[in-house]
């Protein structure tokens, strides 16, 4: 157990030069497009020399790049996000309450997806070119090729089509709604995972159920379940967990559409509009964010190789 | 004997399964139609007609209605394709022509310029492609070719992985010993040697990746970073559609399915070419139907010495 | 079944299905095997040894798989025919009555299992055996193939072991369950030649002191005359020639047995060309009207062509399949 904890450790001040150099790209990245950031602070307003002279002073927007970008980073360690380019609020505060609904997007698309993906992928494997076999497979080709914007699309077309009453789409007011929101769009992207995991799942059981210690355990006279389950299952597990980081990635990823679709008040909405719009400080802080919630998980994703394999150690 | 190795030899690998062959025809159609679009359209894709605003589909003259403001849906669905596939093929393109010498050059030499890059790439690839895309589109500036390019970058690091634990087991394989003692140049066991034994691999993903960059790109066009009107590809049309999914859902309905069956008749391909290569995955005929094939293929052969 | 004999395989065929079509990979195999003797078997690769034995545990893949004959096999429950066991009963036998040794021990064993309980399960499966009887008894095993210190390696992971500690793995799992009969298939052909001599010394004294009948495959000869009471020759998918072991040394019947002999380097072979069979042995797509072995043999005439030689019986230990066999003697 001790060493679990210092693995973790580890890996999370690993996590710091990672965070430091994608931050530094990010932001400098941003500073080479020809968006003038004073236009965009400025909006509607009436663009006087006045007004832009304020601006550029309030915001440091005169001050060298890199100077800029250590300053944000000052703000950052002490919990200054800086402030949105469009209303001039708090970043900290404006994400804050947006996150919920994307974490729970994503945690519980995860989850769901990983445990039916496992399931599905093994009776799959174990019903290997029989009818059951096949329909599940289609059923998987079918989601892993389509991107879950488009179901949601067309779950949103027909679910506005036969069930008008049902308020599945923009904000909530307490958790029960917060759930009712969710559970669609959660589903959906769970479906996504479900099927590019459940396809490794299964092409990885089926490899295992023809490798030479699966004919050893059957000389051993031992049951089908504790050959399936006990050898062949313990072993397909492995690159499903690898797999499984990547699928988390376009979790991330997906939520942003998913979230603009729905009219969800997560972060998704307000990252869109901040590229659109040029509004930097913000996509800073959610590209950075998002990054977070992606290393933590490949963490959790490491951590349980680690224990399902005895042949990685913890280094 | 001959005659039954020659037998044999044609019920080894079979590429074309009738998977294969319905995605195959699925996708020269979408291709022929993308290619010809000009030509097949029956009206400009981007000329308005107020006084036929939201015509309902398979109405006279517009076999799929018409948008808003009039514009024929089928037309511009057939140009969209055009976009769509063309800015794909560019993605694609792009990480091949970047992707691929990189891997294989790392793969090839190792040493420290290989760590030097894998380092970069897992940095790189920390982030979620999603978002990586977005930062550089917000970083190039919202447009067909920023959007492109973003993908570009995207796939690349990914195209370079592929190429490099490729060409890492094949650089082991006897005859690459053999190039070497002969004294060929890297460049050429590269090129010459190793390339082609890496190849259909290699071809399966790009077949993939097509089809990833058309939904990709067709995400960033629906979010408005992409493809800008009064350009359309499938993305923009989807975006289009969505709006007006109260009133007209067609227009929602047929660049949703256009994409989904691009990208399900490419999955079906990419697959079928994987299970060609990998003899695992092939299907085995049980011995019941094996032997009613043997039987039909002898009474046809004694028929025909009948005759 | 005749006394003393453990297993009789009668007229055995196995017809595996793949994706090029059947192979008829064993055509009709006769073997006899007596109780507490070791059993060569030798051949090429592919002329359907492995294949053969496999078929006696039912090892292979049931759907792709057809089996005609009998296999005849004394179990500690009595006589049984195993070709049309169903897969329970054949659970039975497997692992208890029957054990099997496999040729590539890196791979043959689950590699992300702790050895020691590799073989504790198959003690606690198999004899019902409780969690610390089994390790005791496994460790135990352990120490009686020469894993040591037992209590160390039990914990260890194949991925942690030399090639020749897991094939003592191997044989500690196969014995656990004290077999009547341990199939050996190829077990140190994987191995280099030290390891191999200790791998083959351990089978043979771990075999007089437990009196288990061994079948023992391999297509090294000398393994065979070191080890072996009686052996028996496959080529294409049959039983070409059987004997005891000085009987297939010294009075081989069978051109192919003789060639066989003949292309093993012997000591003051210095200066000459080693002997070799020329040809390839046929591939096994279809069943054989004639002598398989006829387009490489130097005895053949047309009436190999034509027909399958029968098996004839010499004495009671020797039997050949060979319409030639007396010129091949020099009798003729």
């Amino acid at each position: 157990m001790k060493e679990y904890v210092k693995y973790i450790g580890k890996r999370i001040i690993a996590m710091i030069p990672i965070l430091l150099i994608v931050s530094f790209a990010i932001f400098f990245l941003l500073r080479l497009s020809s968006t003038d950031e004073a236009a965009v602070i400025i909006g509607e307003r009436q663009a006087t020399d006045e007004l832009k002279a304020r601006v550029t002073q309030e915001y440091g927007l005169d001050k060298p790049e890199l100077i800029r970008y250590f300053d944000w980073l000052k703000g950052v360690v002490v919990g200054d996000f800086g402030k949105d380019y469009d209303s001039g609020q708090d970043i900290g505060e404006l994400i804050s309450s947006r996150i919920p609904v994307t974490l729970g997007l994503v945690l519980i698309s995860s989850a769901l997806g990983l445990t039916f993906a496992i399931i599905l992928g093994v009776i799959s494997a174990l019903h290997r070119n029989k009818p059951l076999d096949t329909g599940i497979s289609l059923v998987m080709l079918f989601f892993c090729s389509v991107p879950s914007f488009l179901v949601s699309v067309l779950v949103l077309l027909i679910l506005t089509k036969f069930i008008p009453g049902y308020s599945f789409i923009g904000t909530y007011n307490n958790f029960g709604e917060f759930l009712q929101r969710i559970s669609v769009p959660a589903v959906i992207m769970a479906l996504n995972q479900l099927a590019l995991l459940g396809r490794v799942t299964r092409s990885s059981m089926v490899s295992q159920l023809q490798a030479p210690y699966i004919v050893t355990a059957n000389a051993k006279g031992l049951t089908d379940k504790d050959i399936t389950y006990k050898h062949a299952f313990h072993n397909a597990v492995i690159p499903v967990l690898t797999v499984a980081g990547m699928s988390f990635a376009n979790a991330i990823g997906g939520t942003v559409l998913i979230e603009q679709i729905f009219s969800l008040p997560g972060i998704g909405g307000l990252l869109v509009s901040a590229v659109q719009g040029g509004n930097y400080p913000v996509v800073q802080i959610l590209v950075m964010f998002m990054l977070i919630v992606y290393l933590i998980m490949s963490l959790i994703v490491d951590v349980l190789y680690v224990v399902v394999d005895p042949r990685v150690k913890l280094q | 004997m001959k005659a039954n190795v020659k037998k044999r030899k044609s019920n080894n690998g079979v590429f074309f399964t009738l998977p294969v062959i319905v995605s195959g025809v699925i996708l020269f159609l979408i291709l022929a139609s993308a290619l010809l679009a000009k030509v097949i359209a029956p009206y400009d894709p981007e000329a308005t007609d107020y006084s036929a605003s939201l015509t309902r589909a398979f109405s006279a003259g517009h076999l799929l209605g018409t948008d808003k403001i009039g514009r024929d849906l089928f037309s511009r669905l057939l140009c969209g394709a055009q976009t769509s596939i063309f800015n794909a093929i560019l993605i694609v393109a792009f990480e091949v022509i970047v992707g691929v010498p990189i891997g294989m050059v790392c793969g090839y030499f190792g040493g420290r310029l290989d760590d030097l890059v894998m380092r970069v790439w897992d940095v790189v690839c920390a982030i979620p492609s999603l978002l990586l895309a977005f930062v550089l589109v917000a970083a190039f500036g919202k447009g067909t070719y920023s959007g492109v390019i973003a993908l570009g970058i995207v796939y690349t690091p990914l195209t370079a992985k592929l190429a490099r634990s490729l060409i890492m087991t094949e650089k082991s394989a006897v005859y690459v010993e053999a190039c070497k003692s002969l004294g060929y140049s890297h460049a050429r066991i590269m090129f010459v040697h190793i390339l082609p034994n890496i190849v259909t691999t290699m071809i399966a993903q790009f077949t993939l990746d097509i089809g990833s960059a058309i939904t990709a790109m067709a995400t960033l066009s629906y979010l408005g970073l992409g493809v800008q009107a009064p350009k359309a590809d499938w993305g923009t049309l989807l975006k289009d559609g969505m709006s007006m999914l109260y009133l007209n859902p067609v227009l929602l309905i047929a660049p949703a399915l256009a994409i989904m069956i691009t990208a399900i008749a490419v999955n079906v391909f990419s697959d079928g070419i994987q299970a060609y290569i990998d003899p695992g995955q092939r299907k085995m005929p049980t011995f019941k139907k094996y032997r009613k094939k043997l039987l039909k293929s002898e009474t046809l052969k004694s028929a025909e010495g009948a005759a | 079944m005749k006394e003393g004999n453990i297993l009789e395989i009668k007229d055995l065929c196995v017809n595996l299905m793949t994706v090029r079509g059947i192979i008829y990979a064993v055509q009709g195999v006769n073997l006899n095997v007596k109780e507490g003797e070791i059993h060569g078997i030798v051949g090429e690769s592919g002329c359907g040894k492995s294949v053969s034995t496999k078929a006696v545990m039912k090892l292979h893949d049931e759907e792709k798989t057809e089996y005609t004959g009998n296999i005849d096999f004394l179990s500690s429950k009595g006589e049984v025919d195993i070709v049309p066991l169903n897969k329970k009963q054949m659970r039975e036998i497997k692992g208890k009555d029957i054990a099997m040794i496999f040729q590539d021990s890196m791979t043959a064993l689950n590699p992300i299992m702790k050895a020691g309980e590799q073989i504790a399960e198959q003690l606690r499966a198999k004899l019902g055996l409780s969690k610390t009887d089994a390790k005791k008894r496994a460790l135990e095993m352990f120490e009686k193939v020469g894993i040591l210190p037992a209590e160390k390696r039990y914990e260890q992971y194949p991925f942690e072991m030399s090639g020749g500690m897991l094939q003592r793995v191997m044989i500690a799992m196969a014995l656990s369950c004290e077999p009547k009969l341990l199939i050996a298939d190829e077990p140190t052909t994987a191995l280099d030649v030290t390891i191999q001599a200790q791998i083959l010394e351990l089978i043979k004294d771990l075999q007089r002191e437990s009196k288990t009948s061994v079948i023992f495959i391999t297509h090294d000869l000398g393994v065979i005359a070191e080890i072996c009471d009686s052996v028996s020759v496959m080529y294409a998918g049959r039983v070409i020639e059987t004997g005891t072991v000085v009987e297939i040394f010294d009075e081989a019947c069978h051109p192919y047995t003789k060639a066989l002999l003949e292309s093993n380097p012997k000591e003051g072979d210095q200066g000459e060309y080693m002997k070799t069979i020329s040809g390839a042995p046929p591939l096994l797509y279809e069943k054989f009207t004639g002598c398989p072995y006829a387009p490489r043999c130097d005895y053949a005439t047309e009436e190999c062509q034509g027909a399958l030689p029968e098996t004839v019986v010499l004495n009671a230990t020797h039997s050949v399949a060979c319409h030639h066999y007396k010129r091949v003697r020099g009798e003729e």
